[in-house]
């Protein structure tokens, strides 16, 4: 599937599982501060993508803000992500009201997948 | 034939009142004779019997064009009015289009497991309720009669009460299933009563009968109607601790199931790789980037372009660490639904390349699950 987060453990560690890595699944734990947006070119952070490294291989999964691989946990980092650290674009600052960095990842969601991708509750 | 029988035929022909019975039956035992002939040696049309409905149009007719029934014909071939056929009337071996990605169990891209959670067999997904367990590998010992793997899947029981399930499930996202469907699966387990089969029709599964748990294969089958939205799932759904195999599902359009075919290997792997695909990994430097950097700093990089368009922006993995010369290791960046790019940046002044390193490590995997 990719290097995903199987468990949002807490605000400082989240349970990550790379499931088709190479000779078998494992996984690990991860400080979610490693947890990054995609850079551009010219270094500047892309809202739309998120980049998970696994602790174990180095393997990096970069997951669109739709889900990509895993929809529902994707989106579900997105929005802890946002929430603490608020967003690159200026919008959502990180002291922010946890609705309003949902909602803008699900301005994410549906621009990038159309409005029926959109799985958290 | 009898003279009171014949009589028989007499009275019912001519109407006589109280006698239009019906002729007694009769046992004809030699390999020659029928208990009813009629034979006209006319050479030319051998018209031998002709019946009528009240309207005088024809009910049975036979002659040397065939057998008419009025609306069909046998002749040879079959000729049946048009739109008279439908789905629920095809047997099981009149092969059609299956709607499912890897319903044969051959695919297995994301290694042979065993999985325990989420994806396995390309698109079929494990899905565990409670403290059940599920456990799904490929087999090449227990499969199906013509097969070349199945889906070996060891099921405990847990608090999930009969929650757990092996799925394949249509996203709306992609379909439009407010139909009917059929299922059909290839199950094999040694208990009793512990697995079964069926569909969801927009709010609930529709559940067929329980597996006899003989250890044979049994083909099961289920219809249902998606009533609400458009999605659905097929499904095998485990309500007791056991092993079972499951191979050659095959799903369709209609009330009446159809067995598996294969589809040719070439479409299957197409649809397959509509979700899931790797690229590299087949040898060293099978995927290659190279540039010049004037300075360090610089970035190099090119175009991943898919075998199949995604349905939705996909996850891309960079699998592994890749051989670099005179840059970092690479990154994805710019990802879209039929292609995404990579790059590196250079350490130094001179050539950049970036590559592949064989199998073990050093690919890329795509994958977007609608």
């Amino acid at each position: 599937m990719s290097v995903f987060v199987s468990d949002f453990t807490s605000s400082s560690v989240w349970e990550v599982t790379h499931d088709d890595a190479p000779g078998g699944a494992h996984g690990g734990t991860i400080d979610p501060a490693t947890v990054v947006h995609l850079s551009g070119l010219d270094g500047t952070p892309d809202h739309n993508f998120l980049v998970v490294t696994c602790p174990v291989c180095g393997s990096a999964s970069t997951h669109p803000a739709g889900g990509g691989a895993q929809p529902q946990s994707v989106q579900q980092m997105f929005v802890n992500h946002v929430d603490a650290n608020g967003c690159p674009c200026g919008q959502i600052a990180a002291t922010d009201a946890s609705a309003l960095g949902e909602s803008h990842v699900r301005l994410l969601v549906n621009r990038q997948d159309g409005p029926g991708r959109w799985q958290l509750a | 034939m009898q003279a009171h029988q014949v009589q028989q035929i007499i009275d019912a022909l001519s109407g006589t009142p109280g006698l239009g019975v019906p002729l007694s039956p009769t046992q004809v035992s030699d390999s020659v004779n029928y208990a009813l002939s009629v034979e006209n040696i006319d050479p030319t049309n051998s018209r031998a019997l002709n019946v009528t409905k009240a309207d005088g149009t024809t009910l049975i007719r036979a002659d040397v064009n065939g057998v008419n029934l009025g609306n069909t014909t046998f002749n040879g071939t079959v000729a049946m009015p048009g739109g008279s056929i439908s789905s629920g009337m095809l047997g099981p071996d009149v092969a059609r289009q299956n709607l499912l990605v890897n319903g044969g169990f051959e695919t297995w891209r994301r290694g042979n497991g065993p999985f325990t959670t989420s994806y396995s067999a390309d698109r079929w997904v494990i899905g565990t309720a409670g403290t059940d367990t599920l456990s799904v590998a490929a087999d090449t010992t227990h499969q199906d009669a013509g097969s070349n793997r199945c889906a070996a899947c060891t099921f405990g029981l847990g608090s999930g009460a009969g929650g757990t399930s092996f799925y394949q499930y249509l996203s709306s996202a992609e379909w439009n299933l407010a139909t009917t469907l059929s299922v059909s699966f290839r199950v094999r387990t040694s208990t009793a009563n512990a697995v079964r089969i069926g569909g969801y029709n927009g709010s609930a599964y529709v559940w067929g009968a329980y597996h006899p748990g003989d250890g044979a294969y049994h083909t099961l089958t289920q219809t249902w109607t998606v009533t609400t939205g458009t999605a659905s799932y097929v499904a095998v759904n485990f309500v007791a601790s056991c092993t079972a195999y499951i191979d050659n599902v095959c799903l369709v359009y209609g009330s009446g199931p159809a067995n598996f075919y294969a589809a040719p290997p070439a479409d299957e792997l197409a649809r397959a790789q509509r979700y899931y695909q790797t690229l590299g990994g087949g040898g060293t430097a099978d995927l290659y980037f190279t540039g010049y950097a004037s300075a360090g700093g610089q970035n190099n990089g090119g175009t991943l372009f898919y075998l199949s368009q995604k349905p939705v922006v996909p996850t891309v993995t960079k699998v592994g660490t890749w051989n670099v010369a005179n840059c970092g290791q690479p990154v994805v960046y710019g990802i879209g639904q039929q292609s995404a790019s990579m790059y590196a940046t250079s350490t130094a002044v001179g050539n950049v390349a970036f590559y592949s390193a064989g199998s073990a490590a050093g690919y890329v995997t795509i994958e977007a699950n609608p």
